[in-house]
């Protein structure tokens, strides 16, 4: 168990004005059995009205609208959480319901078929090992791919991305989900925050069908999540996790940047 | 013989005064054109209306339950009555929509069902449109029309009068209403069914918008009246497909859908008419289970047919549709509009193969039927009476009650044995009839 | 019908505007034809100046039927009737079916007559659906705010056309106390400070202020025209 501090801040910048901005944030963690939280502020600029939803996986979110010309956007979430990962015995297969249904996202090539059908039989055959055929098949992904980042899109699919044998940890994430998938692996993309000062993160939660047990696994640092990983949104791919979105008239090019920091609260003092 | 023809002209002149048009592109340009309209009418007896009326309803009720259950508990799933593959790698069903209930779980308000009549007189379903079906306003205005040139005709003969869709339209959208005005949304003057839009909005009292004319504003939306006012909006009769409605929840690129309207409705703050999410029950591939969700959810016989369909998907209907291929018609579960659908026996030998080879490999994205032998209804072509092809879409409407519209469009084919009766491919109309008793 | 927003009041004034547009520069043109009849060529010159549109005419007879049917010319009265038709096919739930046919019939009217010998007696019929189509929107539309917008529209037309084209001081007046009251009934938001500039070079006599000219005094009721409203 650890107690950690985070910050998310976004800030975009516009190139010329804009306005009738329509935004949407799914950036804010909630407390679940994996984690307490207490957010400590929520700061969005500038706003004419916003509001609160939830979505099909019951994520939460903000939503709104910045009517009057601004060519600067930003959000600042600000918390405490306190994040418990021993066990993983939950019930949670509503979560996971047809999450073995690949999404245009998380489809497979053929090559990513071959390397998933070298677990089908050992999967079924010995269900007792079920972490332990995923951490190794979540070591091969890692293997082959290299982190590079920039090197593929939001819209880049888990066949392409595994193609050219890089990406960032959407990719990652999306071709360890196809794989999954592929065996009838029910599993969930994770977009959250993990230790460190950075941007956000993405992984992958997984369903032991046999024993209803789900792992949250992390192929981009090859290593199962652990305490200091907070999570913010889950979904059947990276489109469903997405931290903003945003629409708006006018003609500018945006730039946006992210910043998360998670520190453990000791530290601070 | 009952008929209009005497008064051809006269018709045709009264439907170019009111413009009724739909809208085609042609190499890239907009243009609008007259909907051929054949006087001789569609004849359906008070007998058969009643079979269809009775089919049309039950079957529209099953689809409306099968939504809810889909985007909801998943019971047809879970009983293994259709195979999960066939809901969740098709790309009419919406995970944006899983867990939304709209009001009084109605999904489907307007059904545009599709059926054709066979030589031996029994009728035939071949699709259900459950998304933006069009094409109820040209019967419409074509029945006053005809009763404007052709008195007489109507003094004759008992008519079910078919100008009470206006007012069942109105009903459905009141019903679902969730407090404030009835909207029909439209992409625009360009669209291929602005007639229509615009004819329901007049003929319901609905106010026509576009998208600029609409606005969520937190948990509301809003219409704003010119002196800057915000009036709230109940019902959005949306004639814009799913993909645009919302682009900050489906096509962000969208230009014609309306920001956060996906967020309210969520809530239950906005009926949607239809509901997002619909396409998953009027998928081709799904049309082969109708029957079997009217058993499941209704326990009842169904009472119409669909044509004899075969999924490749099932082993047993593969082998039959590989070895009968030169007799089926294979269509395309993706594509719509008359596109996608391949008559067998049209093919050359190699393309015959080639074809097959497709099949095989993407096996659940086609499906395979039987020809029906259509019974042909006649048309005037050139003032020479001549059979064609043609099918009958009944709309089916669903407030607080399901409500068979008397009467349909009835399209039709101008080109002698063609099947394809599409608008867009050059087909025109007729009234269809239900006598009264 | 319903509750106008914003976008179809503009269009609602447009088609008032262009319906008129239509109906008077056919009329002017009835009597500008009837000189073109044994007057010598570039008649049409003087008439062009005064609609300010330009002069791309080679003949009189090239006049008559450019001026009248044809669609590439911006400045025709084909192209004017189909701006008009453009709006009103925007406002169907507004004006309805009936009055909206009534546009689709005088387009028909004009296309069907494109080489006549004598093309006033198929204008008439033109002119006739325009009349048909004002009295069915009188008729028709029941919200006052709708029908005045489009009254509104016509009145603010036809004042620029009296103005380039001349007409007798009597109809000016008598158009300018309609648009008074249209506007009020339209609940448009104006500038009541247009208005009173419009009415000051309307009624100002000669007499009193012999420093203004006849040009500029025209020159400022248009531009005082075009300040009432402000979409």
């Amino acid at each position: 168990m650890k107690e950690l501090l985070f910050r998310y801040k976004m800030d975009v910048s516009f190139s010329d004005f804009v306005g009738g901005h329509s935004f949407t944030i799914k950036c804010i963690p909630k407390t679940s059995c994996r984690q307490e939280i207490q957010v400590r502020k929520t700061e969005i600029q500038p706003i004419s009205w916003i509001s609160f939803g939830k979505d099909s996986f019951e994520n939460e979110y903000i939503y709104g609208k910045s009517e009057k010309l601004h060519d600067n956007f930003s959000v600042v979430i600000e918390g405490e959480a306190t994040v418990h990962r021993e066990g993983m015995i939950e019930k949670e297969e509503k979560t996971f319901a047809y999450a073995d249904y690949p999404t245009s996202l998380t489809g497979c090539s053929d090559e990513m078929a071959l390397l998933a059908d070298r677990y089908r039989q050992q999967l079924k055959t010995d269900p007792i090992h079920f972490t332990d055929y995923i951490y190794a098949l979540m070591e091969e992904i890692y293997q082959c791919m290299l982190y590079v980042p920039a090197s593929t899109t939001i819209h880049t699919t888990a066949a392409e991305a595994f193609a050219q044998k890089q990406g960032v940890c959407q990719d990652y994430a999306h071709i360890m989900l196809a794989i999954c998938r592929s065996l009838q692996i029910p599993c969930l993309y994770v977009a959250g925050y993990m230790v460190g000062e950075g941007a956000s993160h993405a992984w992958v939660r997984v369903l032991d069908s046999h024993t209803g047990r789900s792992y949250e696994i992390d192929p981009t640092n090859h290593r199962w999540v652990n305490d200091e990983y907070i999570d913010v949104s889950i979904g059947k791919d990276a489109q469903d996790c997405k931290m903003n979105k945003g629409i708006y008239k006018g003609f500018a090019t945006e730039q946006q940047e992210v910043t998360v920091i998670v520190k453990e609260r000791n530290e601070n003092g | 013989m009952i008929d209009l023809l005497d008064y051809n002209e006269s018709i045709n002149h009264l439907l170019a005064r009111y413009g009724v048009k739909f809208g085609i592109y042609k190499n890239g340009t907009f243009k609008e054109q007259l909907f051929p309209f054949d006087t001789i009418p569609r004849i359906i007896t008070p007998e058969e209306f009643d079979e269809l009326n009775a089919g049309l309803k039950q079957r529209v009720d099953a689809l409306n339950m099968f939504i809810g259950d889909i985007y909801g508990e998943k019971k047809i799933l879970k009983d293994g009555i259709i195979p999960e593959e066939f809901i969740f790698s098709s790309p009419g069903y919406l995970k944006e929509c899983e867990g939304i209930m709209p009001p009084h779980g109605i999904f489907s308000h307007i059904s545009g069902i599709d059926l054709v009549q066979a030589k031996d007189q029994s009728w035939y379903i071949l699709e259900d449109n459950l998304r933006v079906p069009s094409g109820a306003s040209y019967p419409m205005i074509a029945r006053s029309l005809c009763r404007r040139a052709a008195p007489q005709v109507f003094r004759e003969h008992k008519i079910v009068d078919n100008r009470n869709y206006a007012q069942m339209l109105r009903e459905v959208m009141d019903y679902s209403n969730t407090g404030g005005i009835n909207v029909i949304l439209t992409p625009g003057r360009y669209n291929a069914a602005y007639f229509e839009h615009s004819y329901l909005a007049e003929q319901t009292g609905a106010v026509l918008v576009n998208n600029s004319d609409l606005t969520v504003k937190g948990e509301y939306l809003y219409y704003k009246d010119f002196h800057g006012n915000d009036v709230k909006v109940g019902a959005v009769y949306r004639r814009i497909s799913d993909d645009y409605l919302d682009p900050m929840t489906f096509k962000e690129e969208s230009l014609i859908g309306v920001p956060h309207i996906m967020d309210i409705y969520r809530k239950g703050n906005v009926a949607i008419i239809n509901a997002p999410g619909n396409g998953i029950a009027d998928d081709k591939g799904i049309y082969y289970f109708v029957p079997k969700m009217i058993e499941y959810y209704l326990h009842e016989m169904p009472i119409l047919k669909n044509a004899p369909t075969y999924l490749p998907f099932y082993d047993e209907d593969f082998e039959y549709v590989m070895e009968h291929f030169d007799k089926l018609v294979i269509k395309d579960v993706a594509e719509a509009g008359g596109y996608g659908v391949i008559f067998g026996s049209s093919l050359s030998p190699e393309e015959l193969e080639k074809f097959k080879e497709t099949v095989r490999k993407e096996r659940r994205r086609f499906i395979a039927q039987e020809v029906i032998d259509f019974l042909d209804i006649e048309i005037e072509d050139n003032g020479e009476i001549v059979p064609r092809k043609a099918d009958l879409r009944a709309f089916v409407l669903s407030g607080e009650e399901t409500k068979v519209w008397a009467s349909g469009l009835t399209r039709f084919s101008r080109v002698p044995d063609s099947f394809i009766v599409n608008s867009s491919q050059g087909g025109g109309f007729k009234d269809t009839w239900v006598l009264s008793r | 019908m319903g509750i106008i927003s914003l976008e179809k009041a503009n269009n609602l004034l447009w088609l008032g505007r262009y319906t008129e547009r239509v109906y008077t520069t056919i009329r002017k043109f009835f009597v500008q034809f009837d000189k073109m009849i044994d007057t010598e060529e570039d008649q049409y010159s003087e008439f062009c100046k005064k609609l300010n549109i330009p002069v791309i005419y080679t003949s009189n007879e090239q006049f008559a039927h450019n001026y009248i049917y044809d669609r590439d010319n911006p400045d025709s009265i084909i192209s004017n009737l189909l701006r008009a038709y453009d709006n009103a096919i925007l406002l169907r739930d507004e004006i309805g079916t009936e009055t909206l046919s009534y546009l689709q019939l005088a387009i028909d009217k004009m296309s069907g007559i494109s080489r006549s010998k004598a093309p006033l007696l198929e204008l008439q019929n033109v002119l006739d659906m325009l009349l048909a189509f004002w009295a069915c929107a009188d008729d028709f539309i029941i919200k006052s705010d709708t029908r005045n917008i489009i009254k509104t529209g016509k009145s603010m037309e036809r004042i620029d056309l009296y103005l380039r084209l001349g007409s007798s001081e009597i109809a000016m007046f008598s158009e300018f106390e309609k648009l008074q009251s249209r506007i009020r009934l339209s609940g448009l938001d104006f500038s009541n400070h247009a208005m009173i500039r419009l009415s000051y070079f309307l009624y100002c006599e000669e007499e009193d202020h012999p420093e203004i000219e006849e040009m500029e005094r025209k020159q400022n009721m248009m531009i005082a025209l075009e300040q009432i409203l402000d979409f």
